[in-house]
C-alpha cells in the first residue's frame, strides 16, 4: 500500500470506531454535545420537565372544571366503545342516536383501531341526559366476515338515574357462528 | 369484561429511544397474553397509550385519581403512569414514582417492576453501579419477556463496567427469546472486539453473523447485517482483510449498511492488492445517492484504485471529478447551513397539524427547498438529535394545549355568568312561590284538624265524621224534627215522627259502625299530611341553603377561573422562553453536524487536489525522465 493508503483510509477507520460504539440499542450516546454545551442541555431538560408535569396538572384541573359544568354529576352521561379481538369484523365507523336524534359519529384510524384491539377503550361520547327511561340506538359499520359490507344496529334501554352513568358498547366475536355480537353494557356508577 | 393485552412490555419498550428496539417491541405486541381488565377508565388510559398519546393517558389516569381511582385492576395504574411518564420523557417524575411504589405497601410483583424501571433509569442516566444493584434487587416474578429484557439489560451493564466475564456469565445463562439472545450476544461481542479480545468477541458475532437470512425476522436480518459489518470492521483493524472480505459479502445489498458494506469491501480488496476487485463495489456505490459519506469517500477511493493499477491519466480524470462533486457539495452545505441559521430548519418541523398529540415521525416534516435534506438525515439518525426534536414537539404540543385551554376559559365565564343571572333572577321568583309562603298556614290548619280529631276520639263523636251527603241529610233531619216539632201541637204527627225516629236512626247506626275505620282513615290523612308537610319544609330548607351557597358557588368556579388563567399566562411564558432555548438548541446541533461533515468534504478535496498534483507532478518527472532519456539517445546518437 502507498504512503496515501493509511491517511485515506483514516475516515473509514472513524468510521469503524464509531460504528462498533453503537450496538443496538444500548448504544452510548451517538453525537457529542457541543462543547460545553452538557450543563445546559441538562438544565433545559429539567425545565422541559417541570413544565410538562405543571402543565398536566392544570390540565388535570381544567379538566375537572370543564367536566363539572359542562356534564354535571346527576345527568353525566358518556358512552364508550371496546373491541374484543375483532377477527370477524373490521371496523370503519359508529354512529350513535339517543332517543333517535344523532349525537355522535366516529371514523376509526387504523392508530385507533389497533388500539382498540389491543385492548383500548374509545370514550366516544359524553353529554347530559335527564333522569327516566331513554333510548339508545348504535349503528356499527365495517367489513365483516368475507368480507362483505356489514352494518348492524344495537338497541338498548336505559334508565338515568341521578348518578353518572356510562355505557359500554362492546364488538366481539362469536366464535361459534364466525360472526361478530354487538353487546351493550350498562356499568354502575362507584 | 373486557379482554385486554398486558402493557407490562410495551411500557418497557416506550422508553427505549432507539428505533431500531422501538421496532423490534412493536412486532412483539401482537404476540402478547391477553389478561382482563375491569376499569373503563384504565381502558381509555391504554387507548391513548397504544397511539402514543402520553400526555392523554397521563391526564386520563390523574383525572381518576381525583374522581376515584382505580382499584380492581390487577396491575397497579402506579406502574402503567411510571411508565407513561417515562414514555413522555419526564425521567424525574418516572423515578419518584417508582421509588415511592418501593417504600409502598405494594405486591411483589409490582415490586420486582418498579425495580426493573429503575434500573432502567439509572441505567440511561449512566448509573451504571446503581443499575447494577437495582436489577439485582429483583425476584422471580417478572413474566418471560421481561426477565429476557432485564438479563439482557444487566449484560449491558457489565459491559459498560468492562466486566466481560460476568457479561459473557448472564449471556450463558439467557434463557429468553431467541431475539433477545442475538441482541446480547452482539452486544457484547462488540464489546470484546472494543477490548480487544478479538477472538471471543469475533466468535459472538459469527453466531448472530451466521443466522439464516430467510428463516429470521426482519430485525434480526437487520441485527445479522450488522454483526457481519463489525466482524468485516474488526478484521480490517486486526489487518485480515481476507476474513473481513467474506463478511461484508454476506450483508444484504438493499438494506441500510449495504454503503457501508460496499465500502469495506473495496478496501478489503484493496488491502489484499486486488485493486480491479476493489472497483466493482466502489463503481456501484457511486450509482447510489451522491451525498452519503460512503459514496463521497468511493469518489477519491477509485482514483486511487486506478492509480494502482498504473492508469494515472484514467485516475486523474477522476480526481476531477471528484474534486468537482466535493466543491458541489460544499456548495450545497454553504446553503443548508445558511438556511438553517436563518431558521429554515426550525420552521419545517413544526408539525402542520398540532392539534395531533402523537410524535411525529423524524424526517415526516418536509424540508424547505433550501435545506437539502440528506445532509440532516445522518445528524436526524442520532439519539440527540431525536431526542431533542421529540422535546421541541412536546413543547409545542404543551403550548396548543395552553392556547386551547386560553381559549375555552371565556365561555366558561360566560356560562357561569349566566348561570348566576338565571339563579338570581329566579331566586326571588321561587322565593315568593305562593306554596312555599303558605306553609305555615298549612301547618296552622293541620293542628287544628290533629285538636279536633282527638276530640271526636275522645268523644267518640260519631258525627264528627260525617260526609258531606251525610252532613246534607243530617241537615235535613233536624229541619224535619223543627217542623214536626212546630206543628205537633195542632196536628197529629206521630207517624212522621216514628219516620224521622227510624230515618235518623238508620244514619247513627251507618256512623256508628264506619266510626273506627274512618277515625283510622282520618289518621292516615293526617300522616301523610305531615309528611308532604316535612317534604316541602326540606325543599324550602335546601332552596335557603342553595340560596345562602350559590354566591359561594359562584365565587369558587371564578376564582378557579381566575386561579387557572393566571397560570396559563405564566407557563405560556416559561414555555415560549423553552421552546426558544430549544431551538437555539437544534440549530446548534444542526450546524455542529453540518461543520463536521463540511470539514469531511473539504479533507476530501484537499486529498483529491493533492492527488492530481502528485500524479501532475510523476507525469512531469515521467515526461522530463522521457525527455531526458530522448534526450540522452539523441546525444548518443548524435556522438555515434
Amino acid at each position: 500500500m502507498s504512503k496515501l493508503a493509511p491517511t485515506l483510509f483514516s475516515p473509514f477507520l472513524l468510521m469503524l470506531t464509531l460504528f462498533i460504539m453503537q450496538p443496538a440499542w444500548a448504544a452510548e450516546g451517538d453525537t457529542p454535545e457541543p462543547a460545553g454545551d452538557q450543563g445546559t442541555v441538562t438544565t433545559l431538560d429539567t425545565q422541559i420537565q417541570d413544565l410538562k408535569k405543571e402543565i398536566l396538572d392544570l390540565n388535570r384541573d381544567l379538566f375537572l372544571l370543564e367536566e363539572d359544568l359542562l356534564f354535571p354529576a346527576n345527568t353525566q352521561f358518556t358512552v364508550f366503545v371496546s373491541m374484543d379481538v375483532g377477527i370477524t369484523f373490521d371496523l370503519d365507523s359508529v354512529q350513535l342516536r339517543l332517543n333517535n336524534n344523532v349525537v355522535g359519529n366516529h371514523l376509526y384510524t387504523e392508530r385507533e383501531l389497533k388500539a382498540l384491539k389491543r385492548g383500548g377503550v374509545h370514550r366516544f361520547y359524553t353529554g347530559n341526559l335527564t333522569s327516566g327511561e331513554h333510548e339508545l340506538v348504535a349503528f356499527f359499520v365495517g367489513k365483516g366476515p368475507k368480507d362483505r359490507d356489514y352494518k348492524r344496529a344495537t338497541t338498548v334501554k336505559v334508565t338515568k338515574g341521578t348518578e353518572p352513568q356510562f355505557v359500554e358498547l362492546k364488538i366481539s366475536d362469536k366464535e361459534s357462528k364466525h360472526q361478530p355480537e354487538f353487546k351493550v353494557k350498562v356499568w354502575e356508577a362507584e | 369484561m373486557i379482554k385486554r393485552l398486558s402493557v407490562s412490555l410495551l411500557l418497557a419498550s416506550a422508553v427505549l429511544y432507539q428505533p431500531s428496539q422501538f421496532v423490534y417491541a412493536e412486532e412483539k405486541k401482537e404476540t402478547l397474553e391477553a389478561t382482563e381488565v375491569y376499569d373503563l377508565r384504565y381502558g381509555e388510559t391504554l387507548f391513548n397509550f397504544f397511539q402514543q398519546k402520553y400526555f392523554s393517558a397521563i391526564t386520563n389516569l390523574m383525572v381518576a385519581e381525583v374522581r376515584s381511582p382505580i382499584k380492581v385492576q390487577g396491575e397497579d395504574p402506579n406502574l402503567l403512569l411510571g411508565g407513561l411518564y417515562l414514555a413522555y420523557g419526564m425521567h424525574n417524575d418516572a423515578s419518584n414514582l417508582f421509588q415511592g411504589l418501593l417504600s409502598s405497601d405494594t405486591l411483589p410483583a409490582s415490586h420486582d417492576r418498579a425495580w426493573y424501571y429503575i434500573a432502567k433509569l439509572r441505567y440511561l442516566k449512566g448509573y451504571t453501579p446503581q443499575a447494577e444493584i437495582a436489577l439485582t434487587k429483583i425476584k422471580d416474578t417478572l413474566p418471560e419477556e421481561r426477565e429476557a429484557e432485564r438479563l439482557h439489560l444487566l449484560a449491558n451493564v457489565y459491559m459498560k463496567q468492562k466486566n466481560y466475564p460476568k457479561a459473557i456469565e448472564v449471556l450463558k445463562n439467557f434463557s429468553g427469546s431467541s431475539e433477545w439472545e442475538a441482541y446480547a450476544q452482539f452486544n457484547l461481542g462488540v464489546a470484546l472486539v472494543k477490548a480487544g479480545q478479538l477472538e471471543e468477541g469475533t466468535e459472538l458475532l459469527n453466531e448472530v453473523g451466521d443466522l439464516n437470512p430467510f428463516s429470521i425476522s426482519h430485525e434480526l436480518n437487520a441485527l445479522r447485517d450488522k454483526a457481519n459489518l463489525a466482524l468485516g470492521f474488526a478484521y480490517m483493524r486486526n489487518n485480515r482483510a481476507a476474513d473481513a472480505t467474506s463478511h461484508f459479502q454476506r450483508i444484504r445489498l438493499t438494506g441500510p449498511l449495504s454503503n457501508k458494506a460496499l465500502l469495506g469491501l473495496g478496501w478489503a480488496y484493496t488491502n489484499q492488492e486486488q485493486y480491479t476487485e476493489a472497483l466493482t463495489p466502489w463503481l456501484e456505490l457511486q450509482n447510489r445517492k451522491a451525498l452519503d459519506t460512503t459514496v463521497q469517500e468511493s469518489l477519491i477511493a477509485v482514483p486511487f484504485t486506478i492509480e494502482k493499477l498504473g492508469k494515472p491519466r484514467l485516475a486523474m480524470q477522476h480526481y476531477q471529478t471528484a474534486i468537482g462533486a466535493y466543491a458541489e457539495e460544499i456548495n450545497k452545505l454553504e446553503d443548508v447551513m445558511l438556511a438553517v441559521q436563518r431558521g429554515e430548519l426550525i420552521e419545517a418541523m413544526r408539525p402542520a397539524n398540532i392539534d395531533d398529540e402523537t410524535s411525529l415521525p423524524l424526517g415526516s416534516f418536509g424540508l424547505p427547498k433550501s435545506v437539502t435534506a440528506p445532509y440532516l438525515n445522518q445528524m436526524m439518525a442520532t439519539n440527540t438529535f431525536q431526542e431533542a426534536y421529540k422535546n421541541y414537539q412536546s413543547l409545542l404540543h404543551l403550548k396548543h394545549v395552553l392556547e386551547h385551554w386560553q381559549t375555552q376559559l371565556p365561555s366558561y365565564e360566560l356560562m357561569l355568568s349566566e348561570r348566576r343571572k338565571a339563579y338570581f333572577t329566579r331566586l326571588p321568583e321561587v322565593a315568593s312561590d305562593e306554596r312555599l309562603q303558605s306553609i305555615t298556614r298549612i301547618q296552622k290548619q293541620r293542628d287544628e284538624y290533629a285538636a279536633d280529631l282527638k276530640r271526636i276520639k275522645k268523644d267518640n263523636d260519631v258525627f264528627g265524621l260525617v260526609t258531606e251527603d251525610e252532613d246534607d241529610l243530617l241537615l235535613v233531619l233536624t229541619n224535619v224534627k223543627k217542623k214536626i216539632d212546630k206543628l205537633s201541637p195542632t196536628q197529629d204527627l206521630s207517624e212522621e215522627l216514628e219516620k224521622y225516629n227510624f230515618l235518623k236512626g238508620i244514619l247513627a247506626f251507618q256512623l256508628e259502625s264506619e266510626f273506627i275505620p274512618r277515625l283510622w282513615a282520618a289518621n292516615n290523612n293526617l300522616k301523610e299530611l305531615d309528611r308532604a308537610l316535612k317534604k316541602t319544609r326540606k325543599a324550602k330548607r335546601s332552596l335557603v341553603k342553595a340560596a345562602n351557597n350559590a354566591p359561594k358557588f359562584f365565587e369558587g368556579y371564578d376564582k378557579k377561573i381566575t386561579w387557572s388563567k393566571q397560570r396559563i399566562r405564566n407557563l405560556i411564558a416559561r414555555l415560549d422562553s423553552a421552546i426558544s432555548k430549544q431551538e437555539r438548541y437544534i440549530q446548534k446541533l444542526a450546524q455542529a453536524g453540518l461543520i463536521k461533515r463540511r470539514q469531511q468534504l473539504e479533507n476530501y478535496h484537499v486529498r483529491a487536489r493533492f492527488g492530481i498534483a502528485r500524479l501532475y507532478d510523476s507525469l512531469i518527472l515521467e515526461k522530463d525522465k522521457k525527455v531526458q532519456q530522448e534526450g540522452a539517445e539523441q546525444g548518443e546518437e548524435n556522438a555515434q
